[in-house]
């Protein structure tokens, strides 16, 4: 079964070190997103996999056999792979009709005609596109030329489908409508499916697994809830998450083996952790809290003021003042609130995150004012 | 470069034989040749223009797929850039079409082209003759456009088209 295995990978483009000695085994039909900003290596990685792109140094091993090895002199070309690759752009060929997109590769395998004629049919019924069949690429809107192109990419039946931001050509609805379909896609195909993009929202709700890069550098490779709940530094916690996390720095001092005394100009809290305290006694640390867990309480004895309201009938995503520090907060309902009217806060829940000096996560827990 | 120079090279380059080139002045194969030669940066310009238009992805497509070189080049590139492939031949034709200073020194009694011997009436005072000889490679430039255009979609004066 396919299982890709990325060893000490590194890709230079001159001097610039785009993907920085990259380790990672993507297991059998999974769904993994590489996620990042925008520069992090994550296109060169996955063109790395599919053999578009050389690695400088490192090993590459999809379905146990190795296809890139820069110590043994290996590199299998791309066609032997058994892979699939869904373009950005789609690449489809503009002098071919849909149906003729499809059947291409397949002719190239020396399939018979009938063959071809069946799996195309089951293709263009699977991907709702059989309408459009005897149309030119130019022909179709976005959505459909998208379809065509997982069709095409499908046809050959690879293990392996890499996905290089296959969604951000798309309007809002279609992309959603789109990563409806590309899960129910990857149920049905039981492929493996390595997917780019640098949406978070887009990587939290489609992979079974993310792996966050920044710089060339894995930054973080786990579920996406995990992600979410336990960034594993600062990076990861800022990039994760919208509207983004709320750090707070502060002083720590130690109180006891779960709790720590925190505070800066404008806070004084409590931090209790959900696990032992080892390491962290004092100096300056990292707060990060999620949006939702800055709530609004009338008890609440934290007093802020409203700097702005962003109101989107499902939630309103306020930010909130204290002294010089702002807050993001979410608050769910059809609500709105004038700026520069005062809130009462507290902090909720127990998934506060508390980071180190360097900003390396350290654990989790809840907080209250002292 | 003048084509007076660029004719006058081609005709001390070929008028004798060179290692396994035949003598060629007198032929039709060195008109062919420097007309060629001299129109090679047109047409390959505007053959580059249109491969950097081309996405490498589509070729990408293919390679995946385990489509090799050359079916890649006719099945899908060649097909694509057809238009621009063909406007790519015609700059050169019609520039060539009037072209009389490359050719003047080139050519024998056994082998004129027409703007040679427009020259040639022109200069015994024929003038209706010579008159009908512009008409006529107007014309010849105007019916290969016009046919150019109706089969493959390109136009000179429309750019690549597709």
């Amino acid at each position: 079964m396919p299982e890709i295995v990325l060893k000490n990978v590194t890709k230079k483009f001159g001097s610039f070190v785009a993907v920085d000695h990259l380790n990672m085994t993507i297991s059998d039909g999974d769904f993994i997103t590489l996620l990042g900003p925008s520069g992090c290596g994550k296109t060169t990685t996955l063109r790395m996999i599919a053999g578009l792109e050389t690695p400088t140094e490192g090993e590459i091993l999809i379905d146990g056999t190795v296809v890139f090895s820069s110590d043994k002199q290996i590199d299998i070309s791309p066609s032997k792979r058994n892979i699939g690759f869904l373009f950005q752009n789609y690449a489809l060929w503009p002098h071919m009709t849909v149906w003729k997109n499809i059947s291409f590769g397949l002719e190239n395998l020396k399939w018979s005609k009938e063959q071809i004629k069946e799996r195309v049919e089951e293709l263009l019924d699977m991907l709702k596109i059989r309408e459009f069949a005897a149309r030119y690429p130019a022909e179709l809107s976005g959505g459909q030329q998208q379809r065509v192109a997982i069709a095409r990419t499908l046809a050959t039946n690879p293990q392996i489908l890499l996905m290089d931001e296959p969604l951000s050509n798309l309007d809002a609805k279609l992309r959603m409508e789109m990563r409806t379909e590309l899960k129910r896609l990857h149920k049905e195909t039981k492929a493996t499916f390595v997917y780019v993009t640098h949406d978070q929202l887009e990587a939290m709700t489609l992979a079974t697994k993310i792996c966050l890069l920044d710089k060339g550098l894995l930054q973080q490779y786990q579920s996406p809830l995990t992600i979410y709940g336990k960034p594993a530094n600062l990076f990861v916690a800022d990039f994760v998450g919208s509207p983004t996390m709320n750090f707070i720095r502060c002083e720590a001092k130690s109180v006891d083996k779960h709790t720590l005394k925190l505070s800066n100009q404008v806070l004084c809290l409590h931090f209790s952790a959900s696990s032992d305290l080892t390491g962290v006694t004092g100096g300056p640390v990292t707060l990060g809290i999620r949006p939702e867990s800055v709530t609004l309480s009338e008890d609440g004895k934290l007093k802020t003021v409203v700097y702005s309201s962003l109101p989107s009938g499902m939630e309103t995503i306020l930010r909130l003042q204290i002294g010089d520090l702002l807050l993001n907060s979410v608050v769910f309902g059809s609500l709105d609130f004038p700026v520069g009217s005062e809130l009462n806060i507290s902090f909720s829940g127990q998934s506060v995150v508390l980071f180190d000096q360097e900003g390396t996560f350290v654990t989790t827990g809840s907080l209250a004012l002292a | 470069m003048p084509s007076m120079a660029f004719s006058a090279i081609y005709l001390s380059m070929f008028s004798i034989q060179r290692g396994p080139i035949p003598a060629l002045y007198g032929t039709f194969a060195i008109l062919v040749l420097a007309g060629t030669v001299k129109y090679l940066p047109f047409a390959s310009r505007s053959g580059i223009n249109a491969m950097f238009q081309l996405s490498k992805e589509i070729e990408e497509a293919g390679v995946i797929m385990g489509i090799g070189w050359w079916k890649r080049m006719t099945r899908l590139v060649i097909p694509i850039q057809k238009s621009s492939f063909i406007s790519g031949y015609l700059l050169p034709f019609t520039s060539c079409m009037r072209e009389l200073s490359l050719f003047i020194l080139l050519v024998t009694p056994a082998n004129r082209v027409l703007t040679t011997l427009l020259f040639y009436y022109n200069e015994k005072g024929w003038n209706q003759y010579s008159n009908g000889i512009n008409l006529l490679i107007v014309l010849i430039v105007i019916l290969f456009n016009f046919f150019v255009n109706k089969v493959s979609g390109a136009s000179i004066d429309k750019g690549i088209g597709g």
